[in-house]
Parts: structure tokens; C-alpha cells; sequence
């Protein structure tokens, strides 16, 4: 079947198979900042936001996304590859080590901050308990949405 | 992967019905997704798409009683107050540690309901009397735990209705797992309510126990007719403990699912008084 739907701002007309996942479907299309982890919606690695909220794009029938609006880690940045403020401050905080979660992290806290432009520590863990990561122990990751937070209302009320 | 041939998302209702009708066993209703993407049996090529069919939303009615679309994902359950506040606090906790906001987000009430397996929502459910409206070649309501006893029939679970309570009344929900994600060893939800300060009707729900859940009548029979005191609570968690057949399995022995059971029924009681208190 053909499915079209939008990919971080781009329009996507595409054929696919009825079962595949939206995971298996968009890293076949070369959206590979979304990652096959675990692929039972356990690790969050895969997570993209489809209309707004997070999810885990490994627990999607592709067709799913037809007619909606799907946003990956890799359209955060702006055209020039500047990064994103949260991206930015991830960095910053040390939150970003062997990688392979980030683009999941970022997808489930830019969920958060849409609804929360000021969360506290515990907002941010329960936001981010869907996205396992092995490597930073979690706490700078949380320093770095709360500190991209920040930068966010700064941004917004000069 | 599954192998899937046809792919429907119906504008509406009627039109869902009519292709689930037409399509035989072979095609199943696709809600959230989620659990189907990983357990589609094999003898299934057609998926037919609720999510054009207008059955996500809330609703609180002005008699109190509440109404929650099948489509109604936890994440905005867990966002509308009518749900949440609805006697006193239930669902919320139900739903505060239900996944992960991954899952909430695309997880649907409807979806988890339908698919009747390892549940922390339907022992809450059922503590809260709830009716399920299901669209066959008609529409009934009926009450989920006779749902959830029906034999199987295609249908189109439509929505559940939560009634208002008769007057004061408070619910409370419990769970105990190794971890957060894990399925819990077991559940408890409790549902009391008050007339003039004595007990006048009480569900006791115990989940996980080798059904989905299952009230337990001689808790609910010591705690009704007498104020909620604590030695009527003691009283209704050893009837739990007493009156309960647990499974036994590698994650914990029955004896221990008897003892949690007792447990998590005095905290739930202890957390409806509370509540209770703030109601009064």
C-alpha cells in the first residue's frame, strides 16, 4: 500500500508493506537517527514523535503514519546544522556519550518541554523513563534537558 | 513481521463494524498498536484502523458518571481531571506508573481492555463498577466483568462508563512488581462507599491471581455495614489473604502473592479513608 505523510517537514510519499513497524520503515528511507534497539518498545531508542507525542516507532504499524506528522532527532537542527538548544545543551551537560540513545532522549524530552517549559528533576526522569541509556547514569542527561529548559524560556521571553 | 494484506482506516463506526463483520477471523481492530505489532497471530491479513472512527475522548456526565472513549490513549486519560479526580484519585493511581510516557502516548484504554491479558487497569475497572458499550449488530452496555467472562464474538468495544457513585466514595489502587516496567506479581483496587459514615457497599479487587481479577466477597462482607476503622480494615485483609488462590510461578510462591495481597489491600483501605476524609 502507499502511505504519505510528513517527515521532518519534508513529504513523503512512499509504498510499504501493511506490517512492517514505522521503525523498519523509516530507517529503510534512510531516517537512521532513529534506532533499531530492542524493537519491542522496551529501550526507547527508536522513539520518534508522530503529531506532537513521543513514541516508539518500533511499536508502530507503518501505516499508522499515513496522513500524520512525524519528527525524528535528525530535523532538531536548524538547515545550517546548528543545533537545537536542547541538542546543544545535552552536549554541554555531558549527557551524550556513546549516542545510540540520544536521538530517543531528545525525542521524549522535546515531548516534555512542549508540555512543560519548567519541569523539575522528577518531571524530567519520569518524561525519560521509556529511554534506556548504559552509559551516563542518566543524571547529566536530566542536568541537560533542565538546563535546555532554561534556555528555551530565555529564548522565548528575551 | 506480520503478513498483512489489507490495511482499512474507516471513517466511522458503522463502517468499522461492517469490515470486522465481513472480514471472518481474519482481520483484527487496530487501536494503539502497540501489542499488536509484536502478537499479530498468523492467521490475520486484515487490520481495520479505529483511529478515524471518533471513539477517542472524556467525558464527565452532569450525573458524575464518566465515560472514556476506547480510543482515549492513557496519556490523555491521565491528563483529564474528570478521570483523574473520579473517586478520588483511582485511575490516577492506576495510570501515574502505567509504562513508560512512550507507551501512554500511544497505548489506548480500549486497545489494553480488548486484549485482556496481565492488566493493572481492569482490577481498577472493576472496583469502579464499569460497563463496557460494545457495537455488534447492535450496541449494549454491559458490566466489563461480564465482557470479560463473554465467550468470544467479533464486536467493536466502543466505550467504558464509570457510574457516579451514590453518594460519598473513594477508591484507591495498588500494585507490586520487581520493576516499574514489569507486569505486577499483583494488584489490588479498592472501591468504598459511605452512607452516613458506615460502609455501604465495598469492591475489593485482587489482580494477576490466575484471572484478570477477581473480587474478593468476604472482604468486601467484613468491611460493609460498619465504619472503615482500622480493625475493620485488618479484618477485610485477612479475608483477602484467606479467601485468595494465587498463582504460584518463578517470580514469586503463592504464599507470598497471599501475603502482598493482604498488604496491598490494608494500604489501599488506608488510602480510601483518606480520601474519604477529604470528601466529607
Amino acid at each position: 500500500m502507499r502511505i504519505e505523510f510528513e517527515l521532518d517537514a519534508r513529504s513523503i510519499a512512499v509504498e510499504i508493506d501493511p506490517g512492517e513497524s514505522l521503525m523498519t520503515l523509516l530507517r529503510r528511507i534512510g531516517a537512521v537517527s532513529v534506532k533499531d534497539g530492542c524493537a519491542r518498545g522496551d529501550c526507547g531508542s527508536c522513539a520518534v514523535r508522530l503529531d506532537g507525542r513521543a513514541v516508539t516507532s518500533c511499536l508502530l504499524f507503518a501505516a499508522q503514519a499515513d496522513g500524520r506528522r512525524v519528527q525524528t532527532a535528525a530535523g532538531l537542527a536548524d538547515a545550517t546544522g546548528g543545533l537545537h538548544p536542547l541538542q546543544r545543551a545535552l552536549v554541554d551537560a555531558g549527557g551524550v556519550q556513546c549516542g545510540y540513545c540520544t536521538p530517543g532522549v531528545l525525542m521524549a524530552a522535546m515531548d516534555l518541554l512542549d508540555h512543560d517549559p519548567d519541569p523539575g528533576e522528577q518531571q524530567v526522569r519520569t518524561a525519560l523513563a521509556g529511554n534506556l541509556c548504559r552509559c551516563t547514569g542518566y543524571v547529566k542527561i536530566i542536568e541537560g534537558v533542565r538546563e535546555a529548559a532554561a534556555l528555551l524560556r530565555e529564548a522565548e521571553h528575551g | 513481521m506480520p503478513t498483512i494484506a489489507h490495511y482499512h482506516r474507516p471513517p466511522d463506526l458503522d463502517t468499522a463494524w461492517q469490515l470486522l463483520r465481513d472480514a471472518g477471523g481474519s482481520a483484527r481492530l487496530l487501536a494503539g498498536g502497540s501489542d499488536l505489532v509484536l502478537r499479530c497471530p498468523p492467521e490475520v491479513d486484515t487490520l481495520i484502523d479505529l483511529s478515524a472512527a471518533g471513539l477517542a475522548g472524556v467525558t464527565r456526565r452532569a450525573d458524575g458518571s464518566l465515560t472514556i472513549g476506547a480510543m482515549t490513549t492513557f496519556s490523555d486519560l491521565l491528563a483529564a481531571p474528570a478521570a483523574t479526580d473520579h473517586l478520588g484519585g483511582l485511575l490516577h493511581d492506576v495510570l501515574a506508573d502505567f509504562g513508560s510516557v512512550l507507551h501512554r502516548n500511544q497505548a489506548t484504554v480500549g486497545g489494553h481492555v480488548a486484549r485482556a491479558r496481565m492488566s493493572d487497569l481492569i482490577p481498577g475497572l472493576l472496583a469502579a463498577d464499569a460497563e463496557v458499550v460494545v457495537r455488534t449488530e447492535d450496541t449494549r452496555t454491559r458490566p466489563l466483568a461480564d465482557h470479560l467472562a463473554a465467550p468470544p464474538g467479533a464486536h467493536v468495544l466502543t466505550e467504558l462508563h464509570l457510574p457516579a457513585p451514590p453518594g460519598p466514595a473513594a477508591g484507591a489502587f495498588t500494585r507490586f512488581s520487581r520493576s516499574a516496567f514489569d507486569h505486577a506479581l499483583l494488584n489490588v483496587a479498592v472501591v468504598v462507599h459511605l452512607d452516613a459514615g458506615v460502609v455501604h457497599t465495598a469492591r475489593v479487587v485482587i489482580g494477576e491471581t490466575g484471572v484478570l481479577g477477581r473480587r474478593l466477597p468476604d472482604a468486601e462482607a467484613a468491611l460493609t455495614g460498619k465504619p472503615p476503622t482500622p480493625s475493620a480494615i485488618d479484618a477485610a485483609a485477612r479475608a483477602v489473604v484467606a479467601g485468595l488462590d494465587p498463582r504460584q510461578d518463578a517470580l514469586a510462591s503463592a504464599d507470598y502473592r497471599r501475603h502482598l495481597a493482604g498488604v496491598g489491600t490494608r494500604r489501599c483501605l488506608q488510602q480510601v479513608v483518606a480520601r474519604l476524609g477529604e470528601v466529607a
